[in-house]
């Protein structure tokens, strides 16, 4: 046996891969009706990966405090390569996620997609269209430049007229004064751990039940 | 049988997912991160000066997905803001959780639906038209620079309305806060969105609506603007 089939083999003995690519080759066919609007999700999925990686790179020299975030970025688009423009890729990467997700919704809309048995897709969906917008929302206070702070104490003081848990969101969004470093740790936590953990396991879902059910043709 | 004759879960006729459906998705997907390449080397972003809780003159805004309900929000003021904050996306977000459970009848053409399309159409406007206002007022937010002329026509108006309730210089009124060096407090944006609207910055402000014209109300701003 060559080395290179050597190598497959023990590969796929501990990986499984070749089941695995044969699970995808074995895929239901794609009905001839479907046609690009039916990409816009998979391309929203793309967007969400393109975040994910410029995400990854500004976390990495990102420092959550408000003595320092505001200097760490400005680090970022000076001082690193590419820092500017991947902090750019960043928040038009986020409009162009919450754009496609928008569209993709719609087209589920037009079609009625959304009817039975497809009602947990649906909700998934909507659950992630939210957490889209969380996302954006924690990600407004990051840079912690004057528009950071100003939309978050607005966006404070509208919470606080909620008939229930106005104050616990409050306190969450602002800590006490909001110039403590508490409400940009929170943030970059929800950014950047609990929000992706959340997204990932919905969007298995939300794939997961689109292969099982397929896509449903527009009448 | 070749792969494109397999058929679909639904029975229907198709291609296969990989790779034919893929190429698919990848030239889009191409097409895509090319248009977002060349958006973030063109348009980079800014990064504004650092926080600050002293500038209140800053007129924050968030971004274009989230305008609408911006704009929406200041139709609402002391107690009924809840309806804005609170009420109304409650109804949205209940609405789309139950469009499945709601919208049951077997016809799925669009037409076939009136209800859940003029609802729908309904909610796509009524966005898209807070969005333009939101727009368009921040349009009217863009001021002319100022003139000496601007600055004397002001300071008569502010002497005619505003020194009634405002203190300027150790004269006027005693009911709202002394202006002698507001200029170097608040920027001009701010001053005019008062002008129009006190509730707007401080809901439980007192101050009533001035009537006046775009022009007055500018000259008034950079009349205050020099009383630094």
């Amino acid at each position: 046996m060559p080395g290179e089939r050597r190598f497959q083999t023990w590969l796929d003995e501990r990986l499984g891969l070749a089941s695995f690519l044969a699970s995808i080759r074995a895929t239901p066919a794609v009905p001839r009706w479907v046609d690009w609007r039916y990409c816009i999700g998979g391309i929203a999925f793309l967007a969400l990966l393109l975040q994910t990686a410029s995400g990854l790179y500004l976390a990495c020299y990102y420092q959550p405090n408000p003595q320092a975030a505001w200097k760490s970025i400005e680090f970022i688009e000076g001082n690193l390569p590419l820092g500017h423009f991947l902090r750019s890729m960043h928040r038009w990467g986020a409009c162009l996620a919450f754009l496609l997700v928008l569209l993709h919704m719609l087209r589920v809309i037009h079609h009625g997609s959304y009817r039975p048995p497809r009602e947990l897709n649906w909700l998934s969906g909507i659950g992630l269209l939210l957490l889209t917008g969380l996302f954006a929302i924690s990600g407004y206070l990051l840079p912690w430049d004057l528009r950071a702070y100003w939309i978050t104490l607005n966006m404070a003081n509208w919470l606080q007229s909620l008939p229930i848990l106005s104050d616990s969101i409050a306190w969450f969004l602002a800590g006490d004064t909001l110039w403590g470093h508490v409400p940009v740790s929170r943030f970059f936590v929800l950014h950047a751990i609990v929000l992706p953990i959340l997204t990932a396991v919905l969007l298995f879902f939300h794939f997961a039940m689109v292969r099982r059910l397929g896509v449903r043709k527009p009448e | 049988m070749t792969t494109a004759d397999k058929t679909s879960g639904n029975g229907h006729s198709g291609h296969p997912f990989y790779p034919d459906h893929l190429l698919v998705e990848g030239i889009v997907a191409v097409i895509v991160l090319l248009a977002i390449l060349l958006v973030s080397q063109v348009w980079q972003v800014p990064l504004e000066e650092m926080a600050s809780p002293s500038d209140t003159s800053y007129v924050p805004r968030p971004e274009w997905y989230f305008l609408f309900y911006f704009q929406l929000l200041k139709y609402f003021h002391g107690p009924l803001i809840v309806v804005g904050t609170f009420v109304l996306p409650l109804l949205l977000f209940a609405a789309l959780v139950l469009l499945p459970f709601l919208d049951r009848k077997p016809a799925r053409g669009v037409l076939q639906r009136p209800r859940s399309l003029t609802a729908g159409v309904l909610a796509i406007a009524a966005m898209i038209l807070l969005t333009v206002v939101a727009y368009q007022e921040d349009d009217s937010m863009k001021l002319p620079p100022v003139t000496d002329q601007q600055v004397a026509a002001g300071k008569d108006i502010f002497y005619r309305f505003c020194i009634l309730c405002h203190k300027m210089d150790g004269q006027g009124g005693f009911m709202a806060p002394d202006l002698t060096h507001i200029g170097s407090r608040s920027g001009r944006t701010y001053m005019e969105r008062v002008i129009i609207n006190p509730k707007i910055v401080s809901p439980s402000s007192i101050m009533s609506i001035v009537p006046l014209s775009d022009a007055e109300r500018h000259e008034v701003s950079a009349y205050l603007s020099r009383k630094k």
